[in-house]
């Protein structure tokens, strides 16, 4: 797009007619069935093409008395106005879903799941998925189907990421029409922040921190096999007595607990004066402390994890971390 | 936006390389064969582009290309106006923009010339073969439309054809309605070209040895006639075309007088009214018989009376004209018209005067010496034949002496030239005589193989009088017409030797009368066809206004049709319908078995239902609930079909029903 003044000026009476529809709508549930007086529908580019060339032939009709040229520009013109109802009718009362989103790290995609429900007797075609100008994706929606389309936005800080508005549109059958709805939902991603590089800084030593375990054998004392449970350490895996059966894992239990436990201290890191560097060693820490299967605490300003491990202390960990506010 | 940024799909262009084919099959019966050759390279070299990833062509070789292939275009056709040359133009340009396609944007671009490519096919011609096979083309490019606009990587085609057929479908009572009432132009916006394809040669305003015996050679229609009432015999059925009054020796021409209107003669006989429907043939002549005092307000009589249109006929015309047959043409003469009609080039054809010179002193009348000339083609051994051999020197001479065969104009122009030389005012008529009637139409067809000249004489009792110098030669052309008039030893055109017995014959008369209706009611729909239309709903001085009117209203009520239809499409899952179906059961038992608790659910109703209901009724009601349940709350919970449940809840009424009275 050049920056002519007619594209500048488009642009502006696009934001205002964004702005319009978004004080018209608010905000919306997790679950919208696309209405009849929020689905907007005007010619696509193609589509003054189009019109141009009917124009065009309904002139030359008319000039040289051509029965057979009317019946083209007639045929394509009823055409168009019936295709610009079934454009319509393809995305109203299509149900749209925000599907929740799974946290990612800082730096990689974040991945909102918008799902489509089609229980309309007639199938939806080409539907698409826009956010921020750009497509994501485009599918077909069956009569009594589902179908998902995600919007996948690359994450920079940690934190909540909010899903802006986004649009659901379609231009089938013929292109000629785009029938959009702008949808607003709370829909947020958490974003973990940007681990540090790994091994670059070492956790303190366990015995500097709390009680350790009397016995610096630790986990060495391998006492049998137990099923995996989310949450075990890989390098636990008894890999060998794993391949032998078809589905599972089995993981390798130690005597005593076994597991290290320790405490990872946001005053540890004085020396690191970076805030957004200190969260990334304590990030770094709670993902290889999840992987070594310790037991660990985090204790950070104003808030402080017990120690503990598994999928759900370790996600906890990590959200802390991601929303902490230092002063 | 973005979308259409995007290269098309592997298979999106193959589908628009077959529609183009299709197309292109249609321009190929007209446009120069090079450029047929030339467009279905392309679209298979375009073909093996998308399919082996060949490189498209750079800007410089592409420019070099276009600049070689419009030229040659231009010298082929030596214009770039016109319904052959644009079509052939749009051709290559079609071909030419496939090596540029890399995006939709592209791809749509391509489509939409192919639809005015379409458009230039009817402006050529609009015959009924051509113009199936240019829809069947615009239903191939609007399915590609959609193959396009999704542009998928593998694609269903019969879903596809259906899909958009389903819509074209849809479309057709729109269409109708905008064909029928959009308001049509009583004439052109600007200026009309020449009717390309359809036009065919008819009658010259001049006559050489040759002219009317190459246009017997065509079967071509030249125009069509509706009788309203009797029609009056073939040998009565002369269509006057050009008067010619000049001779130069060879040449017979118009004098100036054509376009001067008539103003004298007196109508008499019996009054023939006729619809005359004329193929395009550029020239001016409305052929009507002898004489046609009503006619169109925008045609002339001449002083010759012959109707002629105020501008070319390049496009087909129906008019409709009342002619009275006995009318005396030109009771008195001027002095101006004698003079012409007696002109002769100086010290020509020495023989042929000297012997109309001696039956001027032999005979006592003009009748007398016409009748003398006739006797003479009669009993001398003349031949009528399509195949004279050259006249050389003193034409006429050579051919009354010598050669003694001919076609209708050497008779003609013999005739006429030894009545002048007589000193009798006698002049050509060229025209058609007879034509065929068609059996399944109901009307006459006339052709150009049906083209006739022969003379009119005037005399001081009757006018001019029509004098057929071939009847004398030839009584079976007049009789019977020109199929019959050849001996067998004579080589002519197939068509000529039809009769009327033939199975092949009856196979065309058929398809022409389907042609004549094509014509008459499709391609001459037009402001005259609306006007009476709007009469005939009682609206007599219906104009535009009107129309656009009835326009709208058809419009709202076919958008109410597909609105509701599109919303029956869009209606509610068969869940619901599911639903509701147990709340008619519902509502209807509850009457006898009184309705339960507040916020019953479907299970608790159902078992009280089977509590309290008779027997009978219990045992249907279970039927209904393992079907009920199944569906809504069961693994196979798709709901296809609800009718079976609608059934089950329609009987277990009515017998709850029959039980309660």
């Amino acid at each position: 797009m050049f920056a002519t003044p007619i594209n500048r000026l488009r642009q502006r009476i696009s934001a205002k007619a964004e702005a319009w529809a978004e004080r018209r709508q608010g905000l919306d549930p997790r679950s919208v069935e696309l209405e009849r007086r929020r689905v907007y529908i005007l010619p696509t580019q193609q589509g003054v093409v189009f019109a141009a060339l009917l124009f065009a032939m309904l002139l030359g009709s008319l000039n040289y008395a051509n029965s057979m040229g009317f019946v083209l520009t007639v045929t394509l013109a009823s055409l168009g106005f019936v295709a610009m109802h079934h454009t319509h009718r393809n995305l109203v009362g299509l149900v749209v879903r925000a599907n929740p989103t799974r946290p990612v790290f800082a730096g990689s995609e974040a991945r909102f799941t918008i799902q489509f429900a089609n229980d309309a007797k007639a199938d939806r075609s080409s539907i698409r998925l826009e956010y921020r100008k750009h497509a994501h994706g485009e599918t077909d929606v069956p009569s009594g189907e589902t179908r998902r389309l995600d919007i996948v936005v690359p994450t920079g800080q940690r934190g909540w990421l909010q899903l802006h508005r986004y649009g659901v549109s379609t231009t089938f059958p013929f292109g000629l029409f785009r029938a959009w709805a702008w949808l607003r939902m709370e829909q947020r991603c958490l974003v973990y922040p940007h681990p540090a590089p790994r091994g670059k800084t070492p956790p303190p030593v366990p015995s500097d921190y709390g009680h350790s375990l009397p016995d610096a054998r630790g986990q060495d004392d391998f006492s049998g096999l137990r099923g995996y449970r989310a949450g075990d350490a890989p390098r636990h895996v008894a890999w060998k007595a794993s391949a032998r059966l078809q589905n599972d894992l089995l993981v390798k239990e130690f005597e005593g607990g076994g597991a290290t436990t320790r405490w990872l201290d946001w005053d540890a890191l004085d020396n690191e004066p970076d805030i957004e560097k200190r969260i990334g060693l304590l990030t770094r820490w709670v993902i290889d402390a999840e992987e070594n299967g310790d037991r660990y605490g985090l204790r950070l300003p104003g808030e402080t994890i017990p120690q503990g491990h598994g999928e759900s202390h370790y996600h906890a960990c990590l959200k802390a971390l991601a929303l902490l506010e230092v002063q | 936006m973005d979308r259409l940024e995007q290269a098309p799909a592997r298979a999106s262009m193959g589908y628009l390389l077959v529609s183009l084919a299709i197309l292109f099959a249609a321009q190929a019966s007209y446009v120069s064969p090079w450029i047929t050759v030339f467009a279905y390279t392309m679209l298979a070299w375009r073909w093996l582009v998308a399919d082996r990833g060949w490189k498209l062509p750079g800007k410089w070789l592409r420019s070099a290309i276009s600049i070689g292939v419009f030229a040659a275009v231009f010298l082929t056709y030596g214009t770039i106006n016109g319904a052959e040359a644009g079509s052939a133009l749009l051709m290559v340009m079609i071909a030419l923009k496939l090596t540029e396609v890399r995006k939709l944007r592209d791809s749509m671009l391509v489509i939409v010339l192919g639809y005015f490519q379409v458009f230039a096919g009817f402006i050529y011609s609009q015959e009924i073969p051509i113009s199936i096979w240019l829809m069947i083309a615009t239903f191939a490019l609007t399915s590609t439309l959609m193959v396009m606009t999704r542009n998928q990587q593998d694609i269903d085609v019969k879903s596809s054809m259906r899909q958009s057929g389903k819509l074209l479908a849809q479309a057709i009572p729109f269409a109708i309605a905008l064909f029928l009432l959009f308001p049509r132009l009583p004439g052109p916006l600007w200026g009309v070209p020449s009717a390309g394809g359809d036009a065919v040669s008819g009658l010259g305003d001049s006559m050489t040895p040759g002219s009317i015996s190459n246009l017997v050679l065509s079967d071509e229609i030249a125009f069509r006639v509706d009788f309203n009432g009797e029609a009056p015999p073939r040998s009565e059925r002369y269509w006057r075309g050009p008067v010619l009054h000049l001779f130069n020796g060879r040449t017979w021409s118009q004098g100036f007088l054509q376009f001067a209107e008539s103003d004298r003669y007196e109508r008499g006989g019996r009054a023939l009214n006729y619809e005359v429907t004329i193929e395009p043939n550029e020239q001016q002549w409305m052929l009507a018989l002898a004489v046609p005092s009503e006619h169109p307000r925008d045609a002339v009589l001449t002083r010759d009376y012959v109707l002629v249109a105020d501008k070319p006929i390049n496009q087909r015309r129906r008019y409709e004209v009342t002619s009275w047959l006995d009318t005396t043409m030109s009771p008195q003469l001027t002095n101006l018209e004698e003079r012409w009609a007696l002109q002769l080039p100086d010290r020509f054809n020495p023989e042929s005067q000297e012997l109309a010179a001696q039956w001027r002193e032999e005979e006592d009348s003009n009748r007398a010496i016409v009748e003398r000339a006739l006797r003479m083609f009669r009993e001398q051994p003349f031949v009528y034949t399509l195949q004279p051999p050259p006249l050389r020197g003193n034409t006429v001479d050579d051919f009354l002496f010598n050669t003694q065969r001919g076609f209708c104009e050497h008779y003609a122009s013999a005739f006429t030239f030894l009545m002048r030389a007589a000193g009798i005012p006698t002049r050509i008529v060229t025209g058609y005589l007879g034509g065929e009637f068609n059996p399944v139409s109901g009307d006459f067809v006339v052709r150009q193989s049906d083209a006739h000249a022969w003379a009119e004489v005037w005399f001081e009792d009757s006018g001019w009088t029509r004098i057929d110098p071939t009847g004398a030669v030839s009584p079976s052309r007049i009789e019977h017409g020109i199929s019959e008039a050849f001996g067998d030893g004579e080589n002519v055109p197939g068509h000529l030797r039809r009769s009327s017995t033939d199975w092949l014959w009856e196979v065309e008369a058929r398809w022409e009368a389907i042609n004549a209706a094509w014509n008459e009611f499709f391609l001459a729909y037009g402001p005259d066809a609306q006007q009476s239309m709007l009469a005939l709903l009682g609206l007599l001085n219906g104009n535009w206004v009107d129309l656009v009117l009835m326009l709208g209203g058809a419009f709202l009520l076919l958008g109410i049709a597909l609105t509701a239809y599109l919303a029956w499409m869009n209606r509610p899952p068969p869940a619901d319908a599911l639903r509701r179906q147990f709340e008619r059961l519902r509502k209807g038992l509850e009457k006898s078995i009184g309705s339960g608790p507040a916020g019953e659910g479907p299970r608790d109703f159902l078992a009280r239902a089977q509590r309290e209901l008779p027997a009978a009724q219990a045992a249907r009601l279970a039927v209904f609930t393992n079907i009920y349940l199944a569906q809504r709350y069961g693994a196979q919970a798709d709901a296809g079909d609800i009718s079976e449940i609608r059934r089950q809840v329609s009987k277990l009424l009515k017998a709850q029903r029959s039980a309660a009275v």
